[in-house]
């Protein structure tokens, strides 16, 4: 709903001072009062003297005409004196009658002129009066007829005007001043009701739209009914609608202004000459001021150096962008730059750059820049490819160093905690360095240097890198001091900053040592392994046959090898396999840092291979059939070892399917009727349960060929439990003095 | 409009050269270089930007400048040449040089990349806007 405006209440303006103010209603020629003022004025007195002047004209008319008949009277009473002497042809007495007219001062001239006579008998003019003219006279002319009614001549008098036009002259001021006296009157009354139904209500609207062009409205008193009332009720609707408008702008503005100002983002829009308008993001105004009007090149590169190109080519940018339209904007928007690096408050801002073509029309464009900080952002990737790159490196120094045997590492570590005791010393020994001292210490730091590369541990490189060049200037210091006959010794700040070096290596070498025990399936073990040679161990493992049970035993453990060395290559390749058979695997080995004798490990990577092969390929469901009957969509297979008095045990177990018994049995020919004689046909060459022959398995080998190269190491495979929810084999040694086993020893989980 | 491009590379150098080559090759540019300043008009054919080192045996960047200025307008060629160096005050004066622009920082391969895309890009906005005229 629209709010109530204040009423205009200031008294009406005068018509000067309506005339006299710049207004909306005045134009060339003065104010509208003024020119009605003018206008009332010219057309009163206009009409006045078009009265004035019809009067004056009908009193002319009227004196001419009493003296025209006058005049003829005079001529009649004239003519009738006249006839006996015209009838007798006295002209004499003609003439004495017509002298006998001088008396009077009106007849001006007078002539008579008998019938038959061209000549006039007698005529009379008056001396000194000019012969005159109509408008001084007017002329009679009667004829002179006889009793008998015969026409005995004619009489021609002139009459002066002189007196009427006197007499006019006076009638006519007087006229003339009653005119302008009505004229006057009538044009005052009339701007005075101009003004009070016209010039003032104009001038409180005029008053009002002021106000609603400043942004303060009011409201026009309506108290009429007429065409200004209307217009006036019709105005305060009009500024109503206005003014509510103008209210939803504002808070719309306030809404997108709001939403700018809360978008992350720096936004700034420029117009074609690249000068920013006042439409921008707070943000915008933290980071560039985004004073309105400063060019938008000068906001994102500031007059630099370095930035003479950028500044020039987004220049360019920003009068090829403006002169395009919607189309060739989208190709234009690749030439601009995407980021820039920008200098706030003392530090470095970078910034990535989008671009939106504000377009109404050709003859409205700009464009929309959208800043976003992203320093933290670049910050954070920076440090997490740093890290990402260390951390690489260190894997790959620590995949090296369990492939090439840890004890070099763990060599390394030692020579390198001696390496740092001795620089210690050293350091701690001689607070300035002399000469030697500074060579000893490069040597050993340069040592360290080379060794740290071999293992790929840049941070350790890197540092002992500072170190070497600090050492090399003292080097050269020295040598130019001995020239110089100095006292050939270094400052106690270098000593100092050594000192501090050699602490953070040996921080640093801590935590290499512990990433790579973290790392190593043999954790801390790791560090106390050796390198045997393998021919070597199984020449004393043959001559330890003759030896006491107890001394070979000890032989034995020496030929042990980690379980993890037959499993470290299978997570990657179970995730191969699983994927190729379009299922969902996870690998989970339980190693326990546990040893096992040789004959196992050297068949244990196979075998598992077969194992596993086989369940990705029987045992797990694919992740519909999975989720069918309530499984997780991911199998688990885990392999675990276990050292007891019984000797290793190995456990492959999966959460699939279990063993297809009636399959078995089907395949098995019939050889094993129950069960558990279905189960150990499992493992006999030739059988298999999968229908089709692939890549994973279905040859029927697979589980024939794993118990095979189990026992040539001694031991048996067991399934120890198969049903609907998985399956457990157990790799074991023979029992007793078993060498062979005839069957799989079974045990079966009802399902 | 991609940003992508030719560019060549003139540089007494073959070390600068085929640094150079490999990281603008990185970053999906077209490269040519030569390490002969005669005869490399042949390249400058549908090429975007000349990179061009002053200080060679025979002939100085400058007089390259001109030789190729010359021999590309006559071809219909028009690429920008910029100059690349690591001086400061020959860079500051590059305009009085004849080239379009420079490439400062000369060895530092990051920074070069970048300021190729620059140089680029100015050569596009440059290309459309003669084409505009034309």
């Amino acid at each position: 709903m629209g709010r109530s405006f204040p009423v205009v209440s200031a008294p009406p303006p005068s018509l000067a001072a309506i005339s006299a103010r710049p207004s909306l209603i005045t134009s060339v020629g003065g104010s509208i009062a003024t020119r009605l003022a003018l206008g009332i004025v010219v057309l009163v007195a206009l009409v006045t003297s078009l009265v004035v002047a019809e009067l004056n004209r009908l009193e002319w008319q009227r004196m001419l005409t009493s003296k025209r008949a006058a005049g003829e009277l005079v001529a009649v009473v004239f003519a009738g004196a006249l006839a006996p002497a015209l009838d007798f042809k006295d002209d004499d007495a003609v003439k004495d009658r017509v002298e006998g007219l001088r008396v009077s001062s009106e007849i001006l001239q007078a002539s008579v002129v008998a019938s038959g006579r061209s000549q006039p008998i007698a005529q009379y003019r008056k001396l000194n009066e000019p012969a005159c003219t109509n408008a001084d006279c007017i002329e009679v002319l009667h004829a002179v007829v006889s009793p008998t009614g015969e026409q005995l001549g004619s009489v021609q008098l002139r009459v002066s005007l002189s007196r009427e036009r006197e007499a006019f002259a006076q009638t006519r001021r007087r006229m003339i001043g009653l005119g302008a006296v009505f004229c006057l009157g009538l044009a005052s009354a009339l701007i005075l009701i101009a003004r009070r139904f016209l010039v003032t209500p104009l001038g409180r609207l005029e008053t009002a739209a002021l106000g609603l062009a400043s942004g303060s409205p009011v409201m026009v008193p309506v108290q009429r009914d007429d065409e200004i009332g209307r217009l006036s009720r019709t105005f305060n609707a009009m500024a109503q609608i206005i003014d509510d408008r103008e209210r939803r702008i504002a808070a719309s503005n306030r809404r997108l202004q709001n939403l700018l100002d809360h978008m992350g983002q720096a936004i700034l829009v420029f117009d074609a000459q690249g000068k920013l308008t006042e439409e921008h993001s707070r943000l915008a105004e933290r980071i560039f001021g985004a004073e309105v009007g400063a060019n938008v090149v000068d906001q994102l590169y500031p007059v630099c150096e370095d930035a003479e190109m950028e500044r020039e080519a987004f220049q360019v940018w920003v009068e090829t962008a403006a002169g395009s339209d919607p189309a060739e904007f989208k190709d234009i928007v690749d030439l601009a730059p995407r980021s820039v690096k920008f200098q706030h408050a003392g530090e470095e801002l970078e910034l990535d750059l989008e671009y939106r073509l504000v377009y109404a029309g050709a003859a409205s464009r700009q464009i929309m820049l959208l800043a976003t900080d992203v320093t933290e952002k670049r910050r954070l990737e920076r440090s997490v490819a740093e890290k990402d790159l260390e951390h690489e490196r260190q894997l790959s120094a620590v995949r090296r160093l369990v492939s090439g045997g840890g004890q070099l590492f763990a060599g390394f570590m030692d020579h390198t905690e001696r390496r740092l005791g001795v620089c210690r010393e050293l350091l701690n020994t001689h607070q300035t360095l002399d000469r030697a001292t500074v060579e000893a210490l490069f040597q050993q730091f340069h040592t360290l240097r080379a060794e740290a590369r071999c293992f790929d541990l840049a941070r350790i490189e890197a540092r002992v890198t500072q170190l070497e060049a600090l050492l090399q200037e003292l080097r050269q210091e020295l040598r130019a001091d001995l020239h110089g006959q100095g006292l050939g010794e270094t400052d106690a700040g270098s000593s100092q900053e050594l000192r501090l070096g050699v602490d953070e290596l040996a921080e640093l070498l801590a935590e290499a040592q512990q990433t790579f025990v973290a790392q190593h399936p043999l954790g801390t073990a790791a560090l106390d392994l050796m390198t045997v040679r393998r021919s070597r161990l199984l020449a004393v493992l043959t001559l330890a046959k003759e030896l006491p049970s107890e001394l070979r035993g000890r032989f034995e453990e020496l030929a042990r090898r980690p379980l993890v060395e037959s499993t470290a290559l299978l997570p990657e390749a179970v995730a191969r396999w699983a994927q190729r058979a379009g299922k969902n695997v996870r690998l989970e080995v339980e190693h326990n840092g546990l040893e096992i004798p040789h004959a196992l490990a050297g068949v244990l990577g196979g075998v598992l291979s077969h194992l596993l092969r086989n369940a990705i390929a029987h045992g797990i469901e694919t992740e519909a059939e999975r989720q069918a009957v309530g499984k997780p969509a991911a199998g688990t297979v885990r392999i675990s070892g276990l050292e007891s008095e019984a000797g290793i045990t190995i456990s492959v177990s999966d959460d699939g399917r279990g063993f297809n018994i009636e399959a078995i049995q089907a395949r098995a020919r019939g050889l094993a009727p129950d069960a558990i004689l279905a189960l150990s046909a499992a493992f006999e060459s030739g059988i298999s349960t999968i229908v089709t022959r692939g890549e994973l398995a279905g040859a029927g080998v697979g589980l024939a060929a794993a118990r095979a190269e189990l026992a040539s190491a001694g031991y048996c495979i067991k399934v120890a439990a198969t049903s609907r929810q998985g399956t457990e084999l157990r790799l074991t040694p023979f029992s007793g003095t078993e060498m062979a086993p005839t069957s799989a020893e079974l045990v079966v989980r009802k399902a | 409009m991609s940003v992508a491009g030719k560019v060549l590379v003139i540089d007494d150098s073959e070390l600068v050269l085929e640094r150079v080559k490999a990281r603008l090759q990185r970053e999906s540019y077209e490269v040519a270089t030569t390490s002969q300043p005669v005869g490399a008009a042949r390249h400058l054919l549908l090429c975007d930007l000349v990179i061009l080192d002053f200080h060679m045996p025979g002939m100085n960047g400058s007089e390259v400048l001109r030789s190729l200025r010359m021999l590309g307008a006559s071809s219909g060629a028009s690429p920008l040449y910029f100059l690349y160096t690591s001086d400061k005050s020959l860079s500051r004066g590059y305009r009085e040089l004849g080239f379009d622009g420079t490439l400062i920082n000369k060895g530092d391969d990051e920074s070069l990349v970048q300021q190729v895309a620059v140089a680029l890009r100015l050569a596009k906005l440059r290309s459309k806007a003669t084409r505009g005229k034309g």
